[in-house]
């Protein structure tokens, strides 16, 4: 799908000032960028009514501006997706008129709940809405700001009916919503330093792989351009630290790519953990991810149903007197497959796992109790 | 050479409109703290990654008017999620859906095994590289093997109308009144055995009934002085099969206890076609408060289940039929 996105820029920027060929390609590449869209898209393969009036709009608005546009694309500077989506934002916000938005949250007050057009019209307004750049801006941080768009969204959801145009412009009910939910997810933010960090490693872990992900596919400038802007700011490496870090660690994972989750994983703690995030050095050596002291629930787990004092685990599989509750359980914690144990214990797979995933729902509350500290 | 495009043309992956949720501050939170309590990294990880898959399927559902519980499904336990690699939500009345995560890029799901059964269905869930957006693909309705090609999703529009189709018998408010029914005027919902066998739905249920029933009332043959049994089959819901409840009254007349205590037994037989009741299928009486008074369970290869006690007039009670995730309640009178 990218290709062909790539193969129509080309044709475009290719053909001759006003031929038909250019024309032609104009409206292939139209067609390409207007496939990505979240909204107007067809329920069971029609659109009707407004949702095809959108996507005419759309389209129309979109062959202009490539007509404008296609000419000063540069591949050096920007990725084909990145661009395409940068235009087709810009024609949606300029589609989705405030109107537009009304008529859509008038269509889904029309459908009856839990149907088929009723999903479809509330999740075509929420992604238009979203889509339309007509949501009020605040001061809120990224985070906590799409936590309010996406409450008052939902209160959108829940409130569509009591919505009443006589009394006002749909945005302006929708926005008057959102000040509020900002305000109050505001005051109930906690502290993010006071927040437990192991949350914090395993998602530091993928901003690192995707930023490697943008590393193989592009030079380190253009990559620089579009992504440190968008994650030092909130996170707080020093730009330079990440950037040698982040090309050494590509040509580290190119030689060893097995290690790279263990590479990534480490790599988050330390941005984390240390307070002089990461010193660079020319081996690049990491430290082991240390053991959290405490007895953990797996221990206690596994040592609970090993001794099973309160004989609840000895259960087994109809027929197969060794394939107790207590030995798939054990196995299961060694991380042994189902493939593994239904060969062992000669029962087949949806046998053994739906036996044992129904007797831990009902024993997990005993278990819970017991174990609890 | 193509001919210019006049109409606009959609592929297949277009018809199927993935829903997209924007993963914030409070996401995160939630994943966090669910994956706190495993100190092994990968397990730490997965439950991080399902949490935000659940999230993301929560949002949607509660967007579309659906009420969520997942405070009280395996994914938002500590234990299961030690044992399992679970993400069921649970969503009252009708089930459990599984919210299953998708990589990027990605041309299967991955369902494990120990989620192929006792779910209504399975959302794929998208989550992009830096874990701020879900987009919610789709959904499968059974899985029975590993790896679920995502060429074969259901769009998911019509998650909806397929959700209906699941949405289970709730206790209508209205009990049935059982001491009609020793005056020959029943409830529409419940039918006579005959009628069920000409429905098609059993035939083994007469013969259970003689060996049975004639044991049950040879030691009371002096105090038996009308008999009558109903009958309803009730739908587990999709993989289990349906059974068929029997409900049998014995109108008492003892000398010293003239206002006509009911004697009551209540039988569960699989319907036709099915030699055994599903594992695990419990009926339960309940009180009018809603406690268990009686309950019994069915072990492998059982072909009948059956709870009996005498009732006094006026007295509510009810039955419940649960099988893992599904709990079915009727309520009557006497």
């Amino acid at each position: 799908m990218h290709e062909q996105l790539e193969l129509c820029l080309l044709q475009a920027q290719q053909a001759p000032p006003n031929s038909a060929d250019r024309d032609l390609a104009i409206v292939q590449l139209a067609q390409q960028i207007l496939k990505g869209r979240q909204v107007a898209r067809p329920l069971r393969g029609q659109l009707t009514g407004i949702y095809l009036e959108i996507v005419e709009q759309a389209r129309f608005q979109l062959q202009r501006l490539l007509e404008q546009r296609v000419d000063s694309y540069n591949y050096h500077r920007v990725l084909p997706r990145q661009w395409a989506e940068a235009i087709r934002q810009e024609v949606f916000e300029s589609v989705l008129s405030r109107f537009c938005l009304q008529r859509l949250a008038l269509m889904v007050q029309q459908q009856q709940p839990k149907t088929e057009l009723y999903q479809y019209a509330i999740c075509e307004l929420i992604q238009a809405i979203r889509c339309s750049g007509k949501l009020a801006r605040t001061q809120l941080s990224q985070d906590i700001y799409q936590d309010a768009v996406n409450q008052t969204l939902l209160w959108v959801c829940q409130n569509i009916q009591s919505y009443d145009p006589k009394r006002g412009e749909f945005m302006a009910w929708v926005n008057y919503r959102l000040e509020r939910i900002g305000y109050v997810t505001q005051q109930t933010q906690r502290d993010p330093y006071t927040r437990a960090t192991q949350g914090k490693v395993i998602r530091t872990k993928y901003q690192l792989n995707a930023m490697l992900q943008q590393l193989k596919s592009l030079d380190l400038l253009g990559w620089l351009g579009w992504y440190v802007r968008r994650l030092l700011p909130a996170s707080g490496f020093p730009v330079l630290v990440v950037l040698v870090t982040l090309s050494s660690l590509a040509a580290l994972i190119q030689q060893a790519p097995a290690l790279k989750d263990t590479v990534l994983f480490n790599l988050a703690q330390e941005l984390l953990d240390l307070p002089p995030p990461l010193v660079y050095s020319e081996d690049l050596t990491f430290l082991e991810i240390p053991q959290i002291e405490e007895v953990s629930l797996a221990d206690t787990l596994r040592d609970y149903i090993e001794d099973d004092p309160d004989r609840l685990f000895q259960k087994h599989i109809q027929g197969r007197p060794e394939a107790t509750f207590q030995a798939i359980a054990l196995a299961r914690l060694e991380g042994e497959t189902w493939e593994s144990l239904a060969h062992r214990y000669d029962v087949k797979i949806p046998t053994l796992s739906n036996h044992f995933r129904r007797s831990l729902t009902s024993l997990a509350p005993k278990i819970r109790a017991a174990i609890q500290q | 050479m193509r001919s210019k495009p006049q109409r606009p043309m959609f592929s297949h992956t277009e018809s199927c409109s993935p829903f997209i949720v924007p993963l914030g501050q409070e996401a995160h939170e939630v994943a966090e703290q669910l994956c706190q309590r495993h100190s092994d990294w990968q397990k730490a990880e997965q439950v991080y990654l399902n949490s935000l898959a659940i999230y993301a399927v929560d949002y949607y559902l509660r967007c579309l008017g659906y009420r969520t519980d997942w405070k009280n499904s395996d994914s938002y336990n500590a234990i299961t999620q030690a044992l399992l690699d679970v993400t069921d939500l649970i969503i009252p009345d009708y089930g459990r859906l599984e919210c299953r995560r998708v990589l990027p890029g990605s041309k299967t799901a991955y369902v494990p095994a120990e989620v192929w059964h006792d779910r209504l269905g399975y959302v794929a869930v998208c989550l992009n590289e830096a874990l701020d957006v879900a987009e919610i693909l789709g959904f499968f309705q059974q899985a029975h093997v590993f790896e679920l090609p995502l060429s074969q999703l259901s769009p998911l529009n019509h998650l909806p109308s397929y959700l209906e189709t699941h949405r289970r018998s709730e206790p209508t408010g209205e009990p049935v009144d059982l001491s009609q029914w020793l005056k020959n005027v029943f409830t529409a919902s419940w039918h006579s055995v005959e009628e069920v066998i000409a429905a098609g739905h059993s035939e083994l249920a007469l013969q259970f009934r003689g060996d049975r029933g004639a044991k049950a009332g040879a030691g009371a043959a002096d105090m038996l002085v009308a008999s009558v049994t109903r009958t309803k089959v009730i739908e587990l819901g999709s993989p289990d099969p349906s059974v068929l409840v029997l409900i049998t009254l014995k109108a008492e007349q003892l000398a010293d206890q003239p206002d006509g205590a009911i004697h009551i037994q209540i039988e569960i037989l699989p319907v036709q076609g099915q030699p055994f009741l599903p594992v695990g299928l419990q009926l339960s009486v309940l009180n009018r408060q809603g406690e268990a008074v009686m309950q019994t369970q069915t072990q492998e290869t059982q072909d009948g289940v059956r709870l009996e006690f005498t009732a006094d007039p006026d007295e509510q009670f009810s039955i419940k039929i649960s099988l893992s995730n599904v709990a079915i309640v009727e309520e009557f009178l006497v």
